[in-house]
């Protein structure tokens, strides 16, 4: 068919403004303005109110059903975020300026809000209010990839916490689910919410008013370990590792009338053998670049041995098939209710074929934490992660693997708005010979050490360049010593290590930079710094030190422990 | 010529600019706001003659499209149940058309003042662009660059995220 004159870049402003209405969100306007001149013109300026990571989100809705919405919380106003993990590398890469896997909420139009890696945790909440980030990013400095969106609920009496019940916010997993018949473009009315509780129970309501509710059930079947959307549709994995597809329904309720409902069809029928240890969650995983389903299987033989299962989806033969790996172009992350494949050539350094997951990602039915996980989680209490690799079936806490914990946490140097100074110091005392080491931070992530020497002739303290290569300085809130190099096999002398409160500052509060090099783990809020290089780090990063320190060595376990697991 | 005595014309003319004519029924006209406009003029005139409407920016192929639609749309004018086959036909309208074609009917729609036609396709092209990059956007459209380097630069720059 022909036509006349087509100039797609000479469209009137009425109707280019018509079209860039539609674009729902903000990177869709922002890459629409870039395409001409005339384009550009036809929008002045991009509105501030435009939503960042998907149309329809955030949604707000007051909850006037309270059956359905008070076993999500007592509150009555309900928030639907909109959620995403974006990959940022810096376009100038000097050594310092490190990409970051960088996990956002947009809770507010417009405005993201940057949560604890892979977690529902808003960061600011969470860390000290001296510490700030940058109240914008200018994306063009960066690489920026989406590499996983998700939507999760909120209210405003749920607060995330860390601790092991964390309340809604951190136990339950929303997955939306969209009418396949519903034309585009789709409305919130069109879509289904299913929350998945860490208790099994898979609960859906319906976005639209009135909002019909139920729970999954399939012949009595109940309990579900997770749900994930995959080709549009909702696929669900039962305790026996039974595979269910989710389909629209309609129930009638007379010859006229009818309500929305949702359908179980087992399509995976055999229940997976994993021997005495299922006792544990299955995760659902989607890799939507190569559009298959995979089933990621914990099973823990003994203590210390925990191995992973993978399976993945056979549509034509209607079976789980297993498979030895991910393979070694990807790296999987798994949070308790992220579970995203990422492709490994994104995150140059790091090894493929393997899964970073948080302990709680595959808890227990009973909810407790089994001894294992105990020893290899990470230790950062805002990054309790730990990898596995498939290959060699080995694991650790993220900590030992400074090129993972560095993508995630803390925020990279660029995200920070401000230098901070900050001085503080301490005596010490050695076989005869005072020592003051004072702390001396120019700005961020810049700390460095001032060691000086009590001259008793001269009264002076004279300033000296590092502790000798023979040493090295413990330095807590009340404990100070030194230990010779050579007790310690492997570890470098000539550098202190020191718990975050030992150079306290004078009005108590902890300066920014020492959140960021702070180790993590909640029991070793250990630092190291070498005075030759000034370099310092959490000492997470120097395993020969962490462990040397905590966690117990494992024939300092009871037996009873080691062997737990091994009873069904 | 006899003519009835109602004021009220059952159909009208429409000439395209490569002057071929369309008898078109004035329920079917009247979801162009242009040609209502039209009828409602000469009704008032009283005038009981068949109508003859030029529209100089349309070509016979896209007015053929834009009174496809129209068709469409009228017969479901009274019927609000049907809403969801409306919408089902619609979506299935435009997809059968090239972007020369798409563009054309989306100025034949805004010259014709047929908004829900104009809607129907600004989504559409919307939704093409969505998640597109610009190289991808400005390819499908055949649209050439004409920014500055520096003009460029100033664009990426509006690029941020706001934090709060």
């Amino acid at each position: 068919m022909e036509a006349e004159s087509v100039d797609w870049s000479e469209l009137c402003p009425e109707i280019l403004l018509e079209i860039a209405d539609r674009l729902g969100t903000r990177p869709n306007v922002f890459n629409f303005r870039q395409v001409c001149k005339n384009w550009r013109f036809s929008l002045s300026y991009i509105p501030r109110t435009l939503p960042q990571i998907s149309p329809l989100f955030p949604h707000r809705f007051f909850a006037r059903d309270s059956d359905f919405f008070s076993s999500l919380s007592g509150g009555t106003l309900h928030h639907l975020v909109a959620e995403a993990v974006y990959l940022l590398r810096p376009r100038k890469s000097p050594e310092s300026s490190k990409a970051w896997l960088v996990t956002v909420e947009e809770f507010y139009r417009g405005k993201l809000c940057v949560r604890l890696p892979l977690s529902k945790i808003i960061a600011s909440e969470y860390l000290s209010k001296k510490v700030r980030f940058s109240k914008t990013l200018n994306l063009s400095d960066f690489h920026v990839s989406v590499i996983a969106r998700g939507y999760s609920i909120r209210a405003p009496e749920i607060k995330p916490n860390l601790s092991a019940n964390g309340g809604l916010a951190c136990k339950n997993k929303l997955v939306l689910f969209a009418n396949p018949d519903a034309i585009e473009p789709l409305s919130i009315n069109d879509y289904t919410g299913l929350v998945w509780f860490d208790h099994g129970r898979v609960s859906w309501v319906r976005l639209a008013r009135p909002s019909n509710w139920g729970f999954l059930d399939y012949n009595g079947i109940s309990k579900f370990d997770d749900i994930v959307n995959f080709k549009g549709r909702v696929y669900g994995v039962d305790r026996t590792g039974k595979l269910y597809a989710i389909n629209y329904d309609l129930e009638w309720i007379n010859e006229e009338n009818y309500k929305q409902t949702l359908r179980l069809e087992c399509i995976v029928n055999d229940s997976i053998s994993s021997g005495r240890d299922g006792d544990r969650r299955k995760r659902l995983v989607v890799d939507s670049s190569s559009g298959e389903l995979y089933m990621i299987e914990m099973v823990a033989y003994w203590c210390f041995k925990t191995r992973f299962k993978v399976y993945k989806l056979n549509e034509e033969s209607s079976k789980l098939d297993k498979v030895v790996g991910i393979g070694d172009d990807r790296i999987l992350f798994v949070g308790v209710d992220w579970c995203f494949f990422a492709s490994s050539a994104d995150f140059s350094g790091c090894k493929g074929n393997c899964m970073i997951f948080s302990e709680e990602s595959f808890s227990t039915y009973d909810g407790g934490m089994s001894a294992e996980m105990i020893f290899i989680r990470s230790a950062r209490s805002e990054l309790v992660f730990s990898v596995y690799f498939f290959e060699d079936r080995n694991a650790g806490p993220i900590s030992k693997f400074p090129v993972f914990s560095d993508l995630l946490w803390p925020p990279p140097v660029w995200f920070l708005p401000e230098k901070f100074m900050n001085v503080a110091d301490e005596c010490h005392n050695y076989s005869g010979v005072l020592y003051l080491v004072e702390m001396v931070a120019y700005l961020c992530f810049k700390t460095r050490f001032k060691v000086y020497k009590f001259n008793e002739e001269s009264s002076k303290l004279d300033k000296v360049a590092g502790i000798g290569d023979d040493r090295i300085l413990f330095v807590g809130v009340d404990w100070c010593f030194f230990a010779s190099a050579a007790d310690f096999s492997g570890c470098k002398g000539n550098c202190i290590i020191f718990s975050e409160e030992s150079f306290s500052t004078y009005d108590g509060g902890m300066s920014a930079e020492m959140i960021f090099i702070r180790s993590a783990r909640s029991e070793l809020v250990f630092s190291a710094y070498f005075f030759e290089d000034r370099n310092a780090g959490p000492m997470s990063k120097f395993p020969v030190f962490s462990d040397l320190l905590w966690p117990p060595p494992v024939w300092f376990l009871p037996d009873s422990l080691q062997s737990e697991n091994l009873i069904p | 010529m006899a003519s009835s005595s109602s004021s009220s014309l059952s159909r009208v003319v429409v000439k395209s600019s490569d002057n071929n004519l369309f008898v078109v029924n004035k329920k079917v006209a009247s979801q162009s706001q242009l040609l209502k406009q039209c009828i409602d003029n000469m009704e008032e005139k009283g005038t009981n003659d068949v109508i003859l409407i030029p529209l100089s920016n349309v070509t016979s192929n896209i007015l053929t499209l834009v009174l496809e639609y129209c068709e469409k749309h009228a017969d479901f004018a009274d019927d609000d149940n049907n809403n969801q086959e409306l919408k089902q036909w619609d979506h299935e309208f435009l997809k059968k058309f090239d972007y020369a074609t798409l563009n054309s009917l989306t100025m034949a729609a805004d010259y014709m003042v047929t908004k829900s036609l104009l809607n129907l396709c600004c989504q559409f092209i919307a939704d093409s662009i969505k998640d597109l990059t610009v190289q991808q956007i400005r390819q499908i459209f055949d649209i050439k660059n004409d920014f500055t380097p520096q003009e460029e630069a100033d664009i990426k720059n509006e690029n941020a995220w706001a934090f709060r």
